[in-house]
């Protein structure tokens, strides 16, 4: 299965659920194909995907929409880090 | 955008402050609740904006997650309006005031004319109040054709009329002519007749038979020039008689008599350097006094400034706004010297004649002159003008061959 995926090119978002991350520089960002939040507080913000854990830290982290599919977060980001 | 719509529909911001928190999203995620604007509160507690409908939902998810919930601030119409529910008499005022905003609509409160040069806009507003066409009056009750017709006849300067009612304001567009001379009837038969006594100087006839020569004296109503041709046979007998347009042109000398009269003495006004300004509302006919008056002054000039209130630009309402300006003078008695009273005198002579020569004619001899008699002066004389003269007459069937006849019997 992954080998087809791969040599085919296909989106891995859709076939392995794998979560989208799109950084507007270390201010902004909008994440989706998560599962659910772990942890939130103002510094650190857990999400938990199909294939694994985000992390991500920074300053004054605040959640400005979150809807089943995605969610935009605003704020100083420092670190984002794939578990 | 999304904001107004948010607004309208209504939204909380709430406090949830517990362990499981973050439990309590995914929850509300699941329950598909409309929540945005996380932010963290304080230690253990975040706020988050949720739509109205969706807070009756969260009573079941508090107890799954055991949080306590505090609504901190409510957003929305649905808010303002239950404060304001009980409040009948202001949803009264709101009834009312549409009404009379929807009453006035149906009036019109403002007449105003464009393109008009000659013609004031004073004199048309009289005119159409002759025909009921007036402030006040029922929107219903404009009958553009029938005032499109009764300004064309009324005023013969105009060359095309047209009304517009919008909002309250009746528009009327006009286009004058500019003196063109002669009106183009060329299909009729006419005569050129003299519209004042003159002396003739020349005249050129292009069509027509000419009834009178240089030198020779007419007085009004006279042909000068008549639309009968005779038609002469080979053999140099009367064949026919046609009646053809007369064309024409005749100069002759006119006299124009001029006389005015001026007092020696006149009143002075010194403008003591004291105004004063006041302001009234007018609805319909009846003032109100705002501020400003009463004024003391014995001696003034008013100078009044109306506006018309209106919205958006074609609403007119019957309410104005006047601004009055008082200046105070006081009188004196004086004598122009004989310096002063001759310049005035000439100046009005001279205007006289500018109006004259704007007209196309040309000035030969100025007899007026300036008299100082005791308390008045007078100025009286001929002025003798070289002019274009001469009208069209149409030949009514029967009538121009009689006088056609007669003259030639003559």
């Amino acid at each position: 299965m992954n080998s087809v995926v791969d040599s085919l090119n296909l989106p891995r978002d859709v076939f392995y659920g794998a979560p989208l991350l799109h950084i507007t520089g270390k201010y902004e960002g909008i994440i989706e194909n998560y599962k659910s939040i772990i942890e939130y507080d103002e510094n650190n913000l857990i999400l938990n995907t199909k294939d694994g854990k985000i992390k991500i830290t920074g300053d004054s982290i605040k959640i400005e929409y979150f809807n089943e599919s995605d969610m935009k977060i605003k704020g100083n980001l420092k670190e984002i880090v794939l578990l | 955008m999304e904001y107004l719509y948010r607004w309208f529909l209504g939204y909380v911001i709430i406090n949830v402050t517990g362990i499981n928190k973050e439990r309590f999203l995914n929850l509300c995620n699941n329950h598909k609740l409309n929540i945005w604007n996380i932010i963290e509160y304080g230690k253990s507690s975040i706020t988050l904006n949720i739509a109205l409908e969706d807070i009756r939902k969260i009573r079941d998810l508090r107890r799954k997650t055991s949080c306590s919930i505090k609504i901190i601030k409510k957003h929305g119409l649905p808010f303002i309006y239950n404060k304001y529910k009980k409040r009948y008499l202001f949803w009264g005022g709101i009834g009312i005031c549409m009404t009379i905003v929807w009453v006035m609509s149906l009036y019109v409160w403002n007449i105003s004319v464009e393109g008009n040069v000659k013609i004031t806009e004073d004199r048309i507003v009289k005119a159409l109040r002759e025909e009921n066409v007036s402030f006040g009056m029922r929107c219903k009750e404009v009958d553009g054709s029938s005032i499109e017709m009764f300004l064309r006849k009324r005023f013969t300067d105009i060359t095309w009329v047209s009304v517009e009612l919008k909002g309250t304001r009746l528009i009327v567009h006009i286009k004058e002519n500019d003196d063109l001379g002669y009106r183009q009837e060329d299909s009729k038969p006419c005569n050129i007749i003299a519209n004042k006594p003159a002396y003739i100087i020349s005249i050129v006839t292009r069509n027509g038979t000419p009834l009178v020569k240089q030198g020779q004296q007419v007085n009004i109503g006279d042909v000068m020039v008549s639309g009968g041709v005779d038609v002469y046979g080979d053999s140099g007998e009367l064949v026919n008689e046609d009646y053809v347009t007369a064309d024409a042109t005749v100069y002759g000398r006119v006299e124009y008599p001029y006389s005015y009269e001026m007092n020696m003495k006149y009143i002075e006004k010194n403008y003591s350097g004291r105004k004063k300004t006041a302001f009234t509302f007018r609805i319909g006919e009846h003032s109100l006094h705002i501020m400003g008056l009463p004024v003391t002054y014995k001696k003034y000039d008013i100078i009044a400034d109306y506006r018309q209130l209106y919205l958006f630009t074609n609403y007119y309402l019957p309410v104005y706004c006047v601004k009055y300006k008082y200046r105070e003078y006081k009188e004196s008695e004086k004598t122009y010297t004989k310096e002063q009273i001759e310049e005035l005198m000439n100046r009005r002579l001279t205007h006289f004649l500018q109006q004259l020569e704007e007209k196309g004619v040309q000035i030969i001899k100025n007899n007026v002159t300036i008299e100082i008699a005791g308390e008045k002066c007078i100025s009286k004389g001929n002025i003798v003008a070289v002019e274009e003269i001469g009208k069209r007459q149409i030949i009514n069937s029967n009538e121009g061959m009689e006088g056609y006849n007669e003259n030639e019997r003559d």
